[in-house]
Parts: C-alpha cells; sequence; structure tokens
C-alpha cells in the first residue's frame, strides 16, 4: 500500500479519511443498484433486440423473394422507375432519454410509409407488384431503424454496465481496502505518537523527581 | 437451361443482331435484359418503317406509350441528378421518339432543358402546363398520370374522326381502359386510401369513370354484386376468373361473389388472376386483328403479343438469376391459350 506512507497522522487526516471511506462505500453500494438495475434493462433490450433482429431477418427474405419476382416481371426498368420517383426524402429524427443516468436514443422513422397516392410513382404507368414492393420495403425500413435503434441501445447499456462494474471493482478492490488501510496506519501511528508522547512525559517526569530529590538531599 | 445457354438460345432466335452488337458491352443477365429491350425497340422501329399513311399514324399514336415511360423517366431521372447510364439503363426506345433523340434528351442539364427540347412533341403543351404550375402543385405523379389519360382521350379523339377501319381499333382501345381502371380501382381499394378515385381513372372506356367511383364506395354486399352485375364489369371479369380458376362453367353470380370476397377483404388480385386478365386480352385482340386484317390492330396485336414475349424471355433470365424454380416461373409467363399465339 503506497497512499498513506505520504499523509499525516492528524486527527484532522483521520476524520477526512472516515468521511472519504463512509463517501466510497455509499457510492460502491449505489453503484452496485445501478450495475443491478442496468442489467435487467440490458436483459429486456436484448430480448427485445433479438425479436427485432428475428423479424428483420424474416421480413428481409421475404423483400428480397418479392424483389425477384418484380425484377422478373417488372424487369429493371419497371423496378428503378418506380424507385427513382420518391420525392419525399425519408428522415430520421432522434430523441434520447435517461436510463439510470445514461443517455440512450430512441429513433423515429419519417416519411418512410407513405400513401399509395403519395409515393411519386404514376399509378397508371406501374402495377401492383410496385405497390406491393413498396410497401414491403418501407417497412423494412422502418424495421432496419427499429433494429438500430436496439441494438445500439443493447450496446450503450452493456458499455455503461461494463464501466460502472469497473468502478464497482475499483472501488471494492482498490480504493476503499486502500481507505481502510490509510485509516489503520493513521490509527497506528497515533496510536504510537500517543505512546511515545506518554513515555517521553513519563521519563520527564521521572527525571524531574529524580532532580527534585537530589535537590531536597 | 442457365443464363448463358438462353443468351445462345437468344442469338440464335430473332436476337442474333442485338446480342452481337451488345455482347462487348454487357455480359450474362444485363447482356439478356438490354437485348430483350433494343429487340422490343427494334420491333416497333420496323412497324414503323414498314408501314404508311394512316397505320403508320395510328401505329405512331399508339407507340406513344413507350415515349411517357421514356420522357418521365428522363425528368426524373434530371429531377433527381441521376447521371446520364443510370437514366439510360431505364429506357426502352421502342416509341416514336428514336434511340438518336433520346440520347439527345439525355444531355440536357435540366427537366426545363428536356421539356423544352420537347415541343415538337404531341403532347409538349401538358409538359409545359406543368411547368407553369407552382411548386405545391408541381408533382411528377400527378403528370404521368395525366399524360397517360392524355394518350388515351388523344388517341380516342383521332379515331372518332371517321378514320376508316378506326371502330376495332377503339374497340380494342376501350376495352383495354377498362381493364387497366378494373386493375387500379382494386389497386387503390387495397392500398386502404379513402379517396375520390376519379381522378386515377382514364376515360373514354366502356364503363365510365363515375361507375368506378361509384363502386370504390360500395360497402354492403347486396349492392355490390347488383352494381357487379349491373355495369360491364362482369363481361369483363368473368371470362378472367374463368381462365384463372381454371373453371369454365363460373356463372356471373359465383364470379361475383368472388370478386365481392376479394372486395370485402381489401385484397389486390393475386398475379395469377392478372396473368389470366393479360392472355384474355391478347386472345381478344388477336381474334379482332384476324376479323380486321386490314385496320391497325395485326400491327398492334403484333407489338402487344412481342411484348410479352420480352417479357417472357425477361421473366425466365431474372427467374434463373434469382434462382427460381422453373415450375414457379412458367407461372408467371402469359404463354399462348386457345388461339392466342404468343
Amino acid at each position: 500500500m503506497k497512499a498513506y506512507t505520504q499523509v499525516q497522522a492528524t486527527r484532522a487526516e483521520k476524520l477526512a479519511l472516515k468521511r472519504k471511506i463512509a463517501l466510497s462505500e455509499r457510492a460502491h453500494k449505489i453503484l452496485k443498484l445501478k450495475v443491478g438495475a442496468l442489467t435487467i434493462e440490458l436483459v429486456r433490450t436484448v430480448r427485445e433486440a433479438k425479436a427485432a433482429r428475428r423479424e428483420l431477418q424474416k421480413l428481409y427474405e421475404t423483400v428480397e423473394a418479392r424483389t425477384a419476382l418484380a425484377y422478373m416481371l417488372e424487369g429493371t426498368f419497371g423496378v428503378r422507375i418506380a424507385a427513382e420517383s420518391v420525392e419525399t426524402e425519408p428522415n430520421i429524427r432522434s430523441e434520447t432519454h435517461s436510463v439510470m443516468g445514461l443517455f440512450i436514443p430512441k429513433l423515429f422513422p419519417e416519411n418512410v410509409k407513405k400513401p399509395l397516392l403519395q409515393r411519386g410513382y404514376g399509378l397508371l404507368a406501374t402495377t401492383a407488384l410496385i405497390d406491393d414492393l413498396a410497401t414491403l420495403f418501407e417497412d423494412l425500413v422502418i424495421n432496419i431503424v427499429t433494429c438500430a435503434e436496439k441494438e445500439c441501445v443493447t450496446r450503450l447499456i452493456a458499455a455503461e454496465i461494463e464501466k460502472t462494474r469497473r468502478r464497482v471493482n475499483a472501488l471494492e478492490y482498490n480504493i476503499i481496502p486502500n481507505l481502510l488501510d490509510t485509516l489503520a496506519y493513521v490509527e497506528e501511528r497515533r496510536d504510537e505518537i500517543e505512546r511515545e508522547e506518554f513515555s517521553r512525559l513519563f521519563l520527564l517526569k521521572k527525571k524531574r523527581r529524580t532532580t527534585e530529590e537530589e535537590m531536597a538531599q | 437451361m442457365e443464363i448463358p445457354q438462353i443468351i445462345r438460345f437468344m442469338g440464335e432466335n430473332g436476337y442474333s443482331r442485338e446480342i452481337h452488337h451488345l455482347h462487348s458491352q454487357f455480359t450474362g443477365i444485363n447482356l439478356a435484359e438490354t437485348a430483350l429491350t433494343w429487340h422490343l425497340g427494334r420491333a416497333s422501329y420496323d412497324c414503323m418503317r414498314t408501314t404508311s399513311g394512316l397505320l403508320n399514324e395510328l401505329t405512331r399514336m399508339y407507340l406513344n406509350k413507350w415515349d411517357i415511360i421514356n420522357v418521365m423517366s428522363i425528368i426524373r431521372g434530371k429531377k433527381h441528378g441521376l447521371p446520364y447510364n443510370s437514366i439510360e439503363e431505364m429506357l426502352i426506345p421502342a416509341g416514336e421518339i428514336g434511340l438518336a433523340q433520346l440520347n439527345l434528351l439525355l444531355m440536357k442539364t435540366s427537366v426545363e432543358q428536356v421539356m423544352d427540347a420537347l415541343s415538337h412533341w404531341r403532347y409538349y403543351p401538358f409538359l409545359q402546363d406543368y411547368l407553369n404550375r407552382d411548386s405545391s402543385g408541381k408533382k411528377l405523379s400527378d403528370l404521368e398520370n395525366e399524360l397517360y389519360k392524355k394518350f388515351y382521350e388523344i388517341l380516342i379523339h383521332d379515331l372518332k374522326k371517321g378514320i376508316i377501319g378506326a371502330n376495332e381499333f377503339l374497340g380494342y382501345l376501350r376495352y383495354e381502359i377498362d381493364t387497366t381502371n378494373i386493375k387500379n380501382l382494386f389497386r387503390i381499394r387495397s392500398s386502404g386510401v379513402n379517396t375520390d378515385i376519379s381522378g386515377y381513372m382514364i376515360s373514354g372506356g366502356f364503363i365510365p369513370p363515375e361507375e368506378f367511383s361509384k363502386i370504390a364506395g360500395i360497402e354492403d354486399k347486396d349492392e355490390f354484386i347488383t352494381e357487379f352485375k349491373n355495369t360491364r364489369l362482369i363481361d369483363d371479369l368473368l371470362p378472367v376468373l374463368q381462365g384463372a380458376l381454371n373453371n369454365p362453367a363460373l356463372i356471373g353470380d359465383d364470379a361475383a361473389l368472388k370478386v365481392w370476397e376479394q372486395w370485402q377483404k381489401k385484397e389486390y388480385p393475386v398475379q395469377v388472376v392478372l396473368i389470366a386478365a393479360i392472355k384474355i386480352r391478347l386472345k381478344k385482340l388477336s381474334q379482332m386483328a384476324t376479323m380486321s386484317p386490314f385496320s391497325v390492330l395485326p400491327i398492334i396485336s403484333y407489338l402487344e403479343e412481342k411484348k410479352y414475349e420480352v417479357y417472357n424471355l425477361r421473366a425466365i433470365v431474372r427467374g434463373k438469376e434469382y434462382g427460381i424454380a422453373s415450375e414457379k416461373i412458367f407461372k408467371y409467363l402469359v404463354m399462348p391459350s386457345n388461339g392466342y399465339r404468343g
């Protein structure tokens, strides 16, 4: 233990150390609770992220099959004409909210899902297959955003748990034992100083008594 | 067959000119699809080249459909700032506006310049009208719908001027308009949009747009079936359903009930029904062309059949590319049946 060799074995230092220990123990307790709460949140988010990913995978396979059908029946030009017709660009709005002091994002896809008549392509030059494909792609974009949000939140929570766990461990295995050792050292040193003072006074008293007896003789 | 074998087959069966011309620039699926597109363009060009007088005029007017598709693709491409090659890939030079002129349009840098370069085009006034609109009313989808409606309107107007043999062509056009309107009626219904559909219906068919608007709002079964049977819808849809369900004994009431089931569920007819509808249309066109051999209908019939030949080949090569089973690809082909040569 290196820290306590440099401290002064004073009463003020002892009181400060005691305060530090109390604070560290309180922080340790709170951070441990935070890890627990974040772990519960993580389990919930992971479950949601897994479900979102599974759904995305399923939808992606449907979209792939339907895209193949669209290319088969409408040709490259039919699919591309519809794709290039989009006039309102999709957008993603993001907000953050706090979970146990951790700011996690919430994503809102905007202008993604559009009604048939606002998709930008003409109704008279396209077929229902294109409508179907457009609807599926809109759903896919929404699912990608949802999935990205869930996975991002999972990663953030996991990183926060890791960080907090490191803090808890540092407090538990390093800072608090160090402070306790320092306190013990200070107390030990103070006891030693007290003993030295006592024996010094005892010797002084003894010497004075001896001097007084010699003077009296 | 695999894709290279199909390309070889195409090269040996009528597509040799396109395959040989394009094989240095494209390979595989892109070669096949571009060759098919070019072939369709050549078929249209040959029809315009070999006809004269009235037949030529009517053929050109009918092929304006492709011009609308191409012009809209170029306008959209320019609006979104797409590069030359990307827009070029979307073009099918099968209309009156040839490849050279389409290339000139592709060189233009803005939508306005493209529209100005089309000042001689039959539909230029509608483009100009679009340019004059304020920004809130400038939707390309509206312009596209409008051009399609004008295409039929102008064609029907010219045919009614007393051209010899125009009645047969007019009959086919009106049938084509009806089938397009029926498809769009179901499309709008299945999309769940509650809007006045009259703006999306083409006028000039046997069934007036008002009838479609009336049907669009019906939610009651008896009312729907009565209305369905009272209009020409039953005449158009019965053979389609008989073909799709492979049940020639299907009668009007049963057909109306089946259509109601889909209508109620807000479902769009499955692809098999749509393919059956195309087959019926082509068969009808072929029969009309046989009955009026000196009208423009044999040319229109040839062009439509050529279009579906190209579409079938495209479906086969694209299906093979995506690893779709041959039986499944076969289901989506518009194959000849009972008199339609294909």
